[in-house]
């Protein structure tokens, strides 16, 4: 068992007994003004400003039907209608181009390789160290801006 | 939607209920009265049911409760790292306090004066986030230390020793206030 089981038990029945007797805090002044105000200004939304659940039924359903028939249109009669002429299309061409390109860049990567993992080998512990060094270094310092102006900004709340 | 009257007279009833709850476990009036006013607002989206509810109250805390637990998760995962500087800088402040407390056998759980409940209200406001959090819904949510660590995304090992460390908190500062004043 928890030793803080055993020994706690009394300090919890003081704590309950104690917090249970503080009032509820009393509400700012306005809040329920400001509240029902709130509720006057959503109502006063046109539908297409309130969530989708909240839109008059027609919409909904004409929306859900527009919906609909953009996925059938698309995945029926659009995506088979491409897949069929894409070959001819200069769209395809470009397509075909900027894969050749790709595997151009990789054959390139390729070979240059090698002559990376000479110079890695060159490379001393020492150089490394800084490198890592300096990465970390300007990491800490934009989290320790960010830090600094957070608390600045929140010292006046 | 329902009469807005008798929503206006259910807001009044139970805004104190609610600003309280939410000011307790964000501990911050500008977030409490945000989400003090989500739930009013989706209180009014259901009020068609609620208005003829017997249990309007408990679904107005559980909705509180459960709003201030997804802000406190959204909005302030990415201080975390601020405000943990401030809670250790605080904790500091305070060393030993389970050292200096004898664990006694029984405490007086007497009606606390006005002063006092006052010192309590400030202690508790002033308590580290986290202990304050699994503090106040353990006492006031009447959640138990797993449902805790589950919403609070915790172990249970640190709900324990936060919300024991919290009382701890309350007590101390209550203390001297009592031979203060002599009670």
């Amino acid at each position: 068992m928890n030793p803080l089981d055993e020994t706690s038990a009394p300090l919890k029945r003081w704590t309950d007994s104690a917090l249970r007797q503080l009032p509820a805090r009393k509400a700012p002044d306005g809040f329920a003004l400001r509240v029902l105000s709130e509720i006057r200004r959503r109502a006063n939304l046109p539908w297409y400003h309130r969530p989708w659940t909240q839109w008059p039924s027609l919409q909904q359903w004409l929306s859900a039907f527009m919906v609909a028939a953009l996925l059938v249109g698309i995945f029926g009669f659009g995506l088979p209608l491409l897949q069929s002429t894409a070959a001819q299309s200069p769209a395809a061409v470009k397509a075909s181009a900027a894969i050749d390109s790709i595997g151009a860049v990789q054959s390139a990567a390729f070979k240059i390789t090698p002559y990376l993992r000479q110079l890695a080998g060159q490379l001393s512990s020492t150089h490394l160290l800084l490198a890592a060094g300096s990465l970390v270094a300007a990491w800490l310092s934009t989290l320790g801006l960010g830090a600094a102006c957070w608390r600045v900004a929140s010292q006046d709340r | 939607m329902s009469d807005p009257a008798q929503f206006e007279q259910f807001l009044i009833n139970y805004q104190d209920m609610v600003y309280s709850t939410a000011y307790r476990l964000l501990g911050q009036e500008a977030e409490a009265r945000d989400v003090s006013q989500e739930v009013f607002l989706r209180a009014w989206e259901h009020w068609e049911q609620l208005s003829q509810s017997p249990t309007v109250g408990g679904w107005l805390k559980t909705v509180t409760r459960n709003l201030c637990i997804n802000h406190l998760q959204r909005y302030r995962a990415r201080w975390k790292f601020f405000t943990d500087l401030k809670s250790a800088d605080a904790q500091d402040d305070e060393p030993g306090l389970e050292a200096t407390f004898a664990a006694p056998e029984t405490l007086d759980t007497e009606l606390l004066t006005a002063d006092q409940r006052s010192v309590l209200e400030e202690a508790l406001e002033r308590l580290p986030e986290d202990q304050r959090i699994a503090l106040v819904l353990y006492h006031y949510e009447d959640l138990d230390y797993t449902e805790i660590a589950e919403r609070l995304h915790v172990s249970l090992g640190k709900v324990k020793t936060d919300i024991h460390r919290a009382r701890l908190a309350l007590f101390k500062r209550l203390q001297p206030r009592r031979e203060e004043l002599g009670v």
